[in-house]
């Protein structure tokens, strides 16, 4: 899909910064050429027009009952095709979506939406709470990024904000400052090449002394790696970074004795 | 027939002076889904409890001692199949539902070992969660269609057919609740906390996890305990 113009328009304007809280007003970091948005969105004031979008439909059953009645729910649909042809169909003010969704990705169909029109605005709702994720859903043109643990309470607020045109960011996701270049840099994947090589090894069980010395760094420079791609990830231990680089395919999970569960985990695309 | 009522038939209207309505406790880790469910089922059942881990959940249940228990197989702290097996002894009467996204057979099948009455995947429809519920309180067993299609043995299977190799035979379940926090990337003091024993019983348990399974370290721990669905992904 690449090869489409709006697709090329569309990663032209990403989202440059999500470091800062909350209420960062959409326009401030979207390339001129893309948006001509303005915080008077249609339907700002109205009650908001929304589409849904998950493949478990129980899921969107459950964020159809949260949401109802203080917006509108025009449509709900199991996979990023459905998504795209409802939204031609339906002309929503908003579309929640998850990230993987089958036929189309999530973030490729917020791609082809901003393209297609400007003025929408796509929220994510999902359970993955890693930050490349994250990074990856701005920098594709979201406008909101909510997890599934956050309550009713916080998805109706988030849905209100991007109505007026701002951003929203569930506040447990928010990028700590601390580590340099993990706010400003653009696309997915976030981790560098030694970054990667440090996260493999853990996972693989190595302990610091080992990774530096295959490496050939000191044991400090190592644990500094370690400590800056937890808070890039958002992750806290060395169990969460093994299940994350399980994930991106770094490692393999230890052979099981059932066979194929791996496999029927949802997954999304490496990042890079 | 317990509940003398058919909650497909009469729908989201229970009129006030129908018999009591059966008590469901539900447990799921997603807050957005946990709530908007529990608001769906407060139309047919008595909704006593929503809760997020299933330690919570098990604790609830032995106090509410509900008619039918609504739950994730992925769950923090003790997952859904750990949970069930647990819940036989606080809450024997109490049916299980599992509702999940995991649709692999290795699971259901595993569901209905632990003691589960009813399996249904989160792609099913609203209504296939009310279908579920009514079969398991009339003593049936419930297994989404779309599953049940492709896999006939596991609505007819004998639950408890030997299936060996399993990780529940190969740890006792005090083992497979300290692997699972372990997995989760707590601490041996939080560990011990939440499981109210020493920190040397939970150093204990590790190493003859780690003896048993054949494995080194918490890493590859984690990796083991991910690939049995013991953990979700993080």
């Amino acid at each position: 899909m690449s090869d489409q113009p709006e697709l090329e328009a569309a990663r032209a304007a990403k989202h440059a910064g999500l470091g800062a809280p909350t209420a960062v007003r959409h326009e401030d970091g979207m390339s001129a050429t893309a948006i001509s948005a303005s915080n008077s969105a249609p339907g700002a004031s109205a009650r908001p027009r929304l589409i849904l979008a998950d493949p478990q439909a129980l899921v969107t059953e459950a964020l159809r009952t949260v949401l109802s009645p203080e917006f509108e729910v025009l449509d709900a649909v199991a996979d990023g095709e459905a998504l795209l042809a409802s939204v031609s169909q339906q002309q929503p003010d908003l579309v929640l979506l998850e990230l993987s969704l089958p036929h189309v990705d999530g973030l490729d169909v917020v791609r082809v939406l901003r393209a297609r029109a400007p003025e929408l605005r796509c929220l994510f709702v999902t359970q993955h709470a890693a930050l490349h994720h994250v990074r990856a859903a701005f920098a594709a043109g979201a406008s909101g990024y909510v997890l599934k643990e956050a309550t009713p309470a916080e998805l109706r607020e988030a849905v209100w904000r991007i109505s007026r045109g701002d951003v929203y960011v569930s506040p447990k996701l928010r990028v700590d400052e601390a580590c340099p270049g993990s706010v400003t840099r653009e696309g997915s994947g976030a981790l560098t090449m030694r970054q990667r090589e440090v996260l493999r090894r853990v996972a693989e069980g190595r302990t610091g002394k080992q990774i530096a010395s295959e490496l050939g760094i000191s044991l400090k420079t190592v644990e500094s790696h370690k400590a800056c791609i937890s808070r890039q990830l958002g992750l806290r231990s060395t169990a969460a970074l093994t299940r994350h680089a399980i994930e991106l395919g770094l490692v393999r999970a230890v052979e099981g004795m059932r066979g194929g569960v791996e496999s029927e985990r949802p997954s999304l695309r490496a990042p890079d | 027939m317990e509940h003398g009522f058919g909650l497909g038939s009469c729908g989201l209207e229970v009129p006030t002076d129908t018999p009591p309505r059966p008590r469901a406790l539900l447990c799921d880790d997603h807050t957005l889904v946990r709530e908007g469910l529990r608001q769906l089922l407060a139309g047919s059942l008595d909704v006593v409890g929503a809760l997020e881990d299933g330690r919570a959940l098990l604790q609830a249940a032995e106090q509410l001692r509900p008619d039918v228990v609504l739950m994730d197989i992925t769950l923090p702290q003790l997952n859904g199949l750990d949970a069930t097996r647990q819940l036989a002894r606080v809450s024997p009467n109490s049916k299980v539902v599992f509702v999940t996204i995991h649709s692999d057979p290795a699971y259901v099948r595993e569901a209905f070992r632990a003691g589960a009455s009813g399996y249904v995947v989160k792609t099913a429809a609203y209504a296939d969660l009310l279908a579920a519920v009514t079969a398991v309180l009339d003593g049936r067993r419930y297994v989404s269609p779309e599953l049940a299609a492709a896999h006939t043995d596991l609505v007819v299977g004998d639950p408890k057919a030997a299936e060996p190799g399993k990780l529940s035979d190969t740890l006792t379940s005090r083992q497979r609740e300290v692997l699972q926090l372990v997995a989760e990337g707590r601490t041996a003091r939080e560990i011990a906390g939440i499981l109210n024993i020493s920190r040397k019983t939970v150093e204990f348990h590790k190493s003859t996890i780690m003896r048993l399974l054949g494995l080194r370290t918490t890493a590859e721990l984690t990796r083991y305990a991910l690939e049995h669905g013991i953990v979700g992904p993080a």
